[in-house]
């Protein structure tokens, strides 16, 4: 047994090894799959990122009418905390309101002489609110205006927002559903690319099986090194593939970087190295095997 | 025991091969096989090793129906077997050697019996010197030869040789009758196929004349008669 695994390994090599200039074609598809798939893995995660961004950028504000005491807005403030979806709440309360509102119309004389005359801050405390994804505010928002706390809240800045929330939350949607469904199409024409291009170099496989069989060999052991060579195929690929990807990625980081603040994919690359590593070697090798399987299978019939 | 029974054969659509044809070699017999070109002798011998099917009768080897023996059986039928093929069928992308040492490794034989037998069998038939060449590399004679090799070298139950003989000269085709005889002698059973007077004048054994699918002679030391 180990010496039959050992023949059909080397004879695998060998296989391998002479057929090198043949096989240049397999493993130059392997990569371009191995490539791709690699691509479409940044891609949705990228989209992930883009998407997870501009979602935190969204938020949504709770008024509290004037009279409302603090106590009531922060038991509302623990409530909301509670729930899975929020991600953050801010209490600005009607002094902070104030401030800011100040700040912000410092060189304007009108607002600033008017808001003098005043003697009570006419200004509301408010919760901002932000949630894991878009589509949750909306549930917030009827959580606030019917729930116990109804009669405490003012107003909610949603109503304004919606087109802007639910347009964005479209978009997401969108490109996460064409990445996967972009992402099927590559890889299964990458790996029809791939079964065709191992197939036809395999071609001449075709006496050399009828042969083998007439000698006595069993199945097995006839197919056994032409996946040994298939494997082979798909662990150089592989590597190849790495020796692409990774230049690339050091010379395209900091480029998106630079107008998509907040994305890294130099650093998402080097924190999942070795997932990405095996899935680049699991495809290739899965590949390149299972291809020279399919490809010989049909030989085998004397 | 190898025993033929009513076998005919017809290639699709209508090349008909064989005729009924049925006759019986016995353990340790040397049977050569003789006949015209085109008279069925590759047909008879290639379904031994089920290359082909027959389309009607069967083959028994002892007590195997060997014409009924599923796909996997196949192998094991084929490791008792060795043969020499008219069309050589050598491994176009292994060497002289590995050609040889692969009709071992399939039988599960050890490294050092491959390592000792295969130069033995080689310097037998002349080709010690070509072992690292490829068979594109080789004349037909020596291909031949190495086909002659493979079939000896793990010493079957059973020789079958198919026109051994058919593109070596006289003095290598005296050396080839010579190492059959001595094969037949070691307790194999050979079946010849041939065309080639010579040979089998000077064998001496029986001779099954073939013409048109039929056979039509069977002679215990037999000459080559048409
Ligand atoms: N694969 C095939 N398809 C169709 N007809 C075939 C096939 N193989 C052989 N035949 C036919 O069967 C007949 C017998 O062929 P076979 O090869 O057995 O002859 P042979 O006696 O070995 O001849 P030779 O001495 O030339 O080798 C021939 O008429 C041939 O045309
Ligand atoms: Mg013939």
């Amino acid at each position: 047994m180990i010496t039959a695994l050992k023949r059909i390994i080397k004879s695998g090599l060998i296989r391998a090894w002479r057929n090198r200039m043949v096989s240049v074609a397999t493993v130059a598809v392997l990569i371009l799959t191995i490539c791709v798939i690699t691509g479409l893995l940044f891609f949705n995660v990228l989209t992930d990122v883009a998407v997870k961004e501009l979602q935190s950028k969204v938020d949504i504000s709770a008024y509290f009418n004037v009279e409302t005491p603090e106590d009531s807005i922060l038991k509302v403030k623990q409530e909301l905390a509670g729930r899975n979806e929020v991600t953050s709440i801010e209490y600005i309360s009607r002094e902070k309101a104030l401030e800011s509102f100040k700040e912000i119309n410092r060189d304007n004389d009108v607002i600033k002489k008017s808001l003098e005359q005043l003697e009570d801050n006419p200004l509301e405390a408010s919760l901002n609110i932000k949630v894991v994804n878009a589509r949750q505010y909306a549930g917030i928002v009827s959580f606030l205006e019917s729930g116990p706390f109804g009669g405490l809240i003012d107003k909610i800045n949603f109503r304004q927002k919606e087109g802007v929330i639910m347009k964005l939350d479209n978009i997401a949607q969108s490109v996460k559903k064409g990445g996967i469904i972009l992402s099927f199409i590559l890889v299964f024409v990458a790996i029809l690319v791939t079964f065709n291009t191992i197939r036809l170099t395999m071609h001449t496989a075709k006496e050399e099986i009828g042969i083998m069989r007439l000698v006595g060999a069993s199945d097995w052991f006839i197919r056994a090194p032409f996946v040994v060579e298939g494997v082979v195929y798909g662990a150089i690929s592989a590597i190849f593939s790495l020796g692409i990807i990774y230049p690339l990625i050091l010379f395209i980081s900091p480029r998106l970087e630079s107008f998509l603040p907040g994305i890294n994919i130099l650093a998402y690359f080097q924190s999942n190295l070795f997932m990405l590593l095996a899935i680049q070697f699991g495809v290739g090798i899965f590949l390149g095997a299972a291809s020279s399987l399919v490809a010989i299978g049909k030989y085998l019939k004397v | 025991m190898i025993k033929f029974e009513k076998i005919s054969k017809i290639y699709p659509p209508d090349s008909v091969a064989l005729k009924d044809v049925s006759f019986t070699v016995e353990k340790n017999e040397f049977c050569s096989v003789v006949g015209r070109s085109g008279a069925g002798k590759s047909t008879l011998l290639k379904m031994l090793i089920r290359e082909e099917d027959p389309t009607s009768g069967k083959i028994f080897i002892d007590d195997v129906e060997v014409t009924s023996l599923n796909r996997k059986e196949l192998p094991f039928l084929r490791r008792k077997i060795g043969a020499v093929f008219q069309d050589f069928k050598l491994l176009p992308y292994k060497t002289v050697y590995e050609n040889i040492a692969f009709a071992m490794e399939v039988i599960g034989m050890d490294e050092e019996f491959i390592k000792a037998d295969v130069p033995q069998v080689l310097a037998l038939v002349g080709l010690a010197k070509k072992a690292n060449l490829f068979p594109y590399q080789l004349s037909g004679g020596e291909k031949q030869r190495v086909g002659f090799a493979r079939a000896l070298v793990y010493r079957p139950e059973i020789l079958i040789a198919d026109e051994p003989t058919g593109n070596l000269d006289l003095l290598n085709t005296l050396d080839v009758i010579r190492l059959l005889l001595k094969i037949n002698e070691l307790g194999t059973t050979v079946i010849l196929a041939t065309h080639d007077k010579t040979v089998v004048d000077n064998l001496q054994k029986r001779v099954v004349t073939l013409n048109d699918g039929k056979v039509i002679r069977d002679a215990k030391q037999g000459k080559y008669i048409l």
